[in-house]
């Protein structure tokens, strides 16, 4: 037991000594929640925003695989977007509830050619801002295909400005949130390889890489974050708790625990897939030829991840309760005051949660196909679930994430009935769990 | 002498995916003595580290046993891996950790704790000279550092026996000196056993007590330097490199007449030649390379220039005593090393 509580150890030590790693399992699904509940959770809320002019030039030149700047510039211009994903788009827009905004209503967006036109027009205060996409924006940003060659490739860094003037510090912020938001997903999606993590917080802009590796398995994430299809819905709850909340706290809570749940989805299979580092580096056949048993072995891993996740989404939960205070400047706590009904549900939303990612490793072979599935898995619950803003009606009840938030949803409004919700993770939980294990014992094998 | 390890039939067959049989280790029986340093001598793919894998419980034998101390390590895996220390091929450690934390980590996987456990770290840390960098991250030490912790790890548990895999894999000299004394001295100091791998002829013969010739996953001769070279009959050979004479029949002939020279070999260097001139086409080489078999070549040293030098012009010469990479030669008609 004493072996199984130093490998659980370590493995929790080796997550918190590492802060890009820290700052991808929370600070990132904090900087989600926070810039779509600035942006979309004004609209019962003080923090109303008057539309604000932009110029958007693209002077993106393309490349092999289209061009990325148009993409963003698109977005930003709510102007529809040429992609090969129509299908996908149509089926979720159709589940767009009526109480959105759309970007345009933030944004007062023209498109110009000239940047220096652009820059121009800012100074003179015609335009609040200016975003100039480079004109090697997609050459640089777009990897080779193959994600062997991937990991050597070394990424180059390209800008795109966001010009603006002292004189409109606040938009000129705002309008970069934006733009960030803009790119966030693609970061979302990619970091997912957690070996490229690095790579990724050098420069988010590299993310949109992965775009291009798999586009079929990310357009979908892509278009659901595309703001002129009104994906972005955050309908009110109905609930007279909810209703005295603000719209920005609906949203840390709907979204936030969204994104809670979401992120920590990677920390579970990426925190088990260091069983194939351990053998590559024999610390596996080490600790295999002292007298520790591979049970041990296995159960200190899948303890350590265990406790990773409860961590994650516990401090995740903790933090938007803190956002949630400075916006409202006094004590907010927003998941209810019912102590032992949130504490069971983090459990059992953790124990899920690990479930997924004891069978993801279990069933892939590789490392890159545990990978490829986890990505799978992940985006397919987070795409199910409402991670991204939207649910697609009873089939959400399929993601975890659904009963999650659903529960957390109705802890924050002082409703404890969440037995069901608890009930459903539970089941999922051991069973995958269970499957999970026993598939993910061969792994611990040399 | 009391016997250490004892392995019985070992054999290990890995699968290919289209399910042809690799022979890793083919039915490998031999005995390590209390208190030696036995050396496991083979080319790389040869097999050392299947069989120190089945022998430390890593891998399961596809046959027969091995017993540590008199524990099977099939049967009792959990005593005869108390006994042994493991020093692997690869750097063994986490590189996010420091020296230190990785020593405590693996420390406890040996159920040491508190005083105890310090008490070991110390021990270890001292005896492989890590002091100074104790506190620093694994991932910011040398090669030959990294090689130094990770022989420390495996020395935890004060082991009555030591598996190192090729510890000097990849060190500079200086640190590769420091590993072999430091190998005396767990013997000589520890009373420790030591099964040693390496594919360096040189290695072995200045380290071990015995040594085991391991090829295609076979023992194929297994005593002390001097028996292993005794055992094969092995001779002096003269190695000369000459001009190349312009009829070297006459010479040959010469030579061979020699009463105690029991065999000569004449090999055109082509390959010199073609480096030389920096083409691929095989021209005729300039120089040869002349290898006399005998029993004692300093004396006959001699007597065979004085042959030579009457035919050609002679560019080098050197006398080899037999030594383990003969041995491999004589036994598999290969050289060790490639
Ligand atoms: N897990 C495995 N699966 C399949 N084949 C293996 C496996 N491990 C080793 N082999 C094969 O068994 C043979 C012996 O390998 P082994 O690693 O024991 O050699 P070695 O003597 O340690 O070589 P080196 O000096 O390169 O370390 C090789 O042909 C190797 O390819
Ligand atoms: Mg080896």
């Amino acid at each position: 037991m004493e072996k199984i509580l130093t490998i659980a150890w370590k493995e929790l030590y080796t997550v918190s000594t590492d802060r890009v790693l820290l700052l991808f399992m929370l600070g990132t699904p904090l900087a989600i929640s926070l810039i779509i509940g600035l942006a979309f959770g004004s609209s019962g809320g003080e923090l109303t925003i008057g539309a604000i002019s932009v110029a958007v030039v693209n002077l993106d030149q393309g490349g092999g695989e289209g061009n990325l700047g148009e993409t963003v510039a698109s977005i930003l211009l709510s102007e529809p977007i040429a992609r090969s994903n129509e299908a996908t788009c149509q089926l979720s827009s159709e589940s767009a509830p009526a109480e959105i905004r759309p970007l345009s209503s933030f944004l007062n967006a023209k498109r110009l050619d000239d940047p220096e036109l652009a820059r121009a027009g800012v100074d003179d205060g015609i335009y609040a801002a200016a975003v100039i996409i480079p004109a090697d924006f997609t050459s640089k940003v777009n990897p080779p295909r193959d994600p062997s060659l991937l990991e050597q490739t070394q990424l180059e860094k390209t800008q795109v400005e966001v010009y603006g003037s002292g004189a409109t510090a606040i938009s000129v912020t705002i309008v970069r949130s934006i733009a960030e938001t803009v790119i966030q997903p693609f970061v979302t999606a990619s970091a997912a390889i957690r070996g490229t993590v690095q790579t990724i917080f050098a420069n988010p802009l590299n993310a949109i890489k992965f775009m291009s590796a798999d586009e079929s398995a990310f357009a979908g994430f892509a278009c659901a974050y595309n703001p002129n299809l009104g994906n972005i819905s955050l309908e009110r709850q109905a609930l007279n708790d909810v209703q005295a909340r603000s719209a920005f706290e609906q949203i840390l809570i709907r979204f936030g625990s969204a994104q809670a749940v979401f992120f920590s989805l990677f920390t579970a299979w990426t925190g088990l897939q260091s069983v194939y580092r351990d053998r590559n580096t024999w610390v596996l056949q080490r600790l295999l030829s002292s007298p520790t048993s591979r049970q041990s072995i296995l159960a200190g891993k899948l303890l350590g991840v265990q406790w990773i996740i409860v961590l994650q989404i516990l401090l995740l939960l903790v933090f938007l309760s803190i956002i949630a205070s400075i916006s409202n400047g006094a004590f907010t706590f927003l998941w209810g005051n019912n102590w032992l009904a949130l504490v069971m549900l983090l459990l059992s939303v953790s124990l899920a949660v690990s479930g997924v990612g004891v069978f993801v490793v279990g069933l892939a072979r590789t490392p890159e196909q545990a990978t490829l599935l986890g990505t799978m898995v992940n985006m397919g619950l987070a795409l199910l679930g409402g991670a991204f803003g939207f649910r697609l009606g009873e089939f959400s009840k399929l993601s975890l994430i659904f009963w999650a938030v659903d529960g957390f949803e109705s802890l924050s409004s002082g409703d404890a009935a969440i037995e069901l919700n608890l009930l459903v993770l539970l089941v999922q939980g051991l069973i995958l769990f269970s499957v999970g294990s026993w598939l993910f014992n061969r792994r611990v094998q040399v | 002498m009391e016997t250490m390890v004892e392995t019985k039939g070992l054999r290990k067959t890995f699968m290919r995916k289209d399910s042809t049989p690799i022979h890793a280790v083919k039915a490998v029986s031999f005995s390590i003595y209390r208190g030696e340093i036995f050396s496991l001598l083979g080319p790389n793919g040869a097999g050392k580290t299947t069989t120190i894998s089945m022998i430390s419980g890593l891998i399961e034998p596809s046959e027969g046993d091995a017993f540590i101390g008199g524990y099977s390590i099939r049967q009792q895996a959990r005593q005869a891996k108390q006994l042994i220390g493991v020093v692997p091929q690869e750097i063994a450690l986490y590189p996010e950790l420091t020296a230190r934390q990785n020593l405590w980590f693996f420390g406890r996987m040996y159920s040491l704790r508190g005083k105890e456990l310090k008490m070991r770290m110390d021990e270890v840390i001292e005896f492989m000279d890590l002091e100074e960098r104790q506190h620093d991250r694994i991932d910011t030490f040398s090669g030959g550092m990294k090689r130094r912790v990770n022989i420390a790890a495996g020395l935890l548990n004060r082991p009555q026996l030591i598996y190192m895999d090729e510890p000097t894999a990849g060190v500079d000299p200086q640190n590769r000196r420091r590993i072999l004394d430091t190998v005396f001295r767990l013997r000589d100091e520890y009373q420790m056993t030591v099964l040693y791998t390496t594919h360096l002829m040189e290695e072995a013969e200045e380290l071990s007590d015995r040594i085991g010739i391991i090829d295609h996953g076979e023992i194929i001769a297994l005593g002390t330097q001097a028996e292993l070279t005794e055992r094969i009959g092995a001779e002096d050979r003269l190695v000369i490199e000459v001009k190349r004479p312009s009829d070297e029949q006459t010479l040959l002939d010469a030579l061979r007449a020699h009463p105690q020279a029991s065999k000569v070999e004449y090999q055109v260097d082509h390959l010199k030649d073609i480096d030389r001139r920096g083409g691929s086409a095989v021209t005729p080489a300039e120089e040869a390379v002349l290898t006399v078999y005998c029993q004692n070549g300093r004396k006959l040293l001699a007597e065979v220039l004085n042959i030579i030098e009457q035919q050609v012009e002679i560019s080098s010469i050197e006398v080899r005593q037999p030594d383990l990479e003969a041995v491999f030669l004589n036994l598999t008609g290969r050289a060790l090393r490639d």
